[in-house]
């Protein structure tokens, strides 16, 4: 029985290598040999960015790198529920509250927006600041009757529940309701910029 | 890692790896990452053109600018959305694979750079998933490529395998992403605060699941998903190197996954082409092939019922 099973493998395993069809790899060998290389070196550059064992930002060019920057996702535990907000700079009176989220539609509601994602990166960066100033200013002003000739940009730092305990669902709640406490300035038109925009009337 | 017979002067890491898995990437990948650029594409204007906030060209290049790319005018951005979209279904559905591939990661690898804002791991992966499917010969079967060869050539033998590369590179980028991602959460707050996961359970993320298992699922539920997730991630090598453990390996990723998606709402696009990614390389190869070909043999007897070579190539 075993000799028998043992005659038919050769024949079996002949078969089975006929039945196989490969589909061959575009380009020449020395193509793929290269396109091998190149893929070991991506995940080797992944796996280091993500395990921040190296500083491959010496060697590789950023936009390259760049694409190596794909894992490590939430690496720390946060400390607090972040929110980016923005207040207006009127002529007159004090400084109110500014929904941004009609002027960056995509992912409007979640910390995925435009706005956010500027504020996450670019907060400490000026020059972004004040283009992103300038953009909410223009937009708003176009729309509404009260103009602004300013712009507070501030994060909430909202203290997280203890694990365990109940608390509400999320829902975005208006600025005013924050404490003093929770707020972050990040970025806040000068006065007398405020001022000198609305000098000539309004801004 | 396959079960299928070997060709006889290959073995091992090098040998000759079934064909579905590099197909079941090829048809599925495409769809998450355009689902994950569809909400975008809806407001592609305030993208990549001026009508929206526009991150100025920044003096040095670092890694939130790692290259300025100007921004275009809204009917190129408009053309660009649907080159995406039209480059990312014929990827998918196998039509001019080569081309339609590489044309898809190409458009990718821009709206990756372009902005800062709008890049995620979503599209820097699909950008090196897009790539490797333009390097590889997907689109060998299961496409509609495959489908007018046999129409062509009636007596033609369809692909059953690929070279070891086309494969491994997938399955050795999930490994190493794993672990990667364990070390960092390791030497991050993972081992050290228990309630990693829990914090980051209420921001704008936040979906009606996750507030309903936040507050119904004692906190200490938490903390041993975290340290589970953790183990995970750090024994990726160990769970998907060695045979015997890859189906519990396979079976915790895509329960990770899910659960995900399902608790951190836009994420889900990021969970679901990990679940395609691990199941294309890591499942059974009869959990791909059985619906593969079965569906397979389905629509090619449907289009060509007045075809014999059609179902000859239904049969494979």
């Amino acid at each position: 029985m075993a000799r028998k099973a043992r005659r038919s493998e050769p024949k079996k395993r002949k078969e089975a290598a006929s039945a196989i069809q490969v589909a061959p790899s575009p380009g020449p060998r020395w193509l793929r040999l290269g396109l091998g290389v190149v893929g070991a070196l991506y995940i080797a550059g992944v796996f280091i960015e993500g395990a921040g064992g190296g500083r491959l930002d010496r060697f590789v060019p950023r936009p390259v790198l760049f694409f190596c920057q794909i894992a490590a996702l939430f690496p720390r535990a946060a400390t607090y529920r972040i929110e980016y907000r923005a207040e207006g700079l009127p002529c007159q009176g004090p400084a109110f509250e500014v929904d941004v989220r009609p002027f960056f539609p995509i992912h409007a509601d979640d910390k995925e927006s435009r706005f956010d994602r500027a504020l996450h990166f670019y907060r400490n960066d000026r020059p972004t600041m004040e283009a992103l100033e300038s953009y909410v200013m223009d937009r708003y002003n176009l729309r509404e009757q009260v103009k602004i000739g300013g712009m507070l940009f501030l994060s909430l730092r909202i203290p997280i529940p203890a694990p365990g305990s109940a608390f509400p669902r999320y829902e975005r709640a208006p600025l005013a309701g924050f404490p003093k406490e929770q707020r972050k300035v990040w970025y806040a038109t000068a006065r007398d910029v405020v001022n000198r925009r609305c000098g000539g009337g309004d801004p | 890692m396959s079960e299928r017979p070997a060709a006889p002067h290959s073995a091992g890491f090098a040998a000759l790896q079934p064909i579905e898995r590099l197909e079941f990437v090829r048809l599925f990948a495409p769809l998450a990452i355009l689902g994950f650029l569809a909400s975008r594409f809806v407001h592609v204007e305030h993208w990549l053109t001026t009508v929206g906030f526009v991150v100025p060209q920044r003096a040095v290049s670092d890694y939130r600018q790692p290259l300025y790319i100007p921004p275009i005018p809204v009917w190129l951005a408009f053309l660009v959305a649907i080159a995406t979209v039209a480059s990312g279904f014929a990827t998918s559905l196998g039509y001019r694979t080569r081309w339609t591939s590489g044309v898809f990661a190409g458009l990718l690898g821009y709206l990756a750079l372009a902005d800062r804002l709008e890049a995620f791991t979503v599209n820097k992966l699909g950008t090196a998933v897009a790539l490797a499917l333009f390097a590889s010969p997907a689109g060998a079967r299961f496409s509609i490529d495959a489908w007018l060869r046999c129409q062509r050539e009636p007596d033609t033998r369809l692909a059953t395998h690929v070279h070891w590369g086309n494969v491994r590179f997938f399955q050795a980028l999930l490994v190493f992403m794993y672990l990667a991602s364990g070390i960092a959460k390791a030497k991050g707050d993972w081992l050290s605060d228990p309630n990693a996961i829990w914090s980051h359970l209420h921001d704008s993320y936040q979906t009606a699941f996750t507030h309903f298992l936040a507050i119904a699922v004692p906190g200490a539920a938490f903390t041993v998903f975290q340290y589970l997730t953790l183990a995970y991630e750090l024994g990726a090598p160990l769970w998907f190197g060695v045979r015997r453990l890859r189906l519990v390996g396979l079976a915790f990723g895509l329960t990770m996954h899910a659960t995900i998606g399902v608790m951190f709402g836009p994420v889900i696009w990021f969970s679901l082409l990990m679940m395609i990614l691990l199941f294309a390389c890591f499942a059974p190869l009869r959990w791909l092939a059985r619906p593969l070909q079965g569906a397979w043999a389905k629509i090619t007897e449907t289009a060509g019922a007045n075809s014999s070579s059609l179902a000859k190539a239904a049969r494979g």
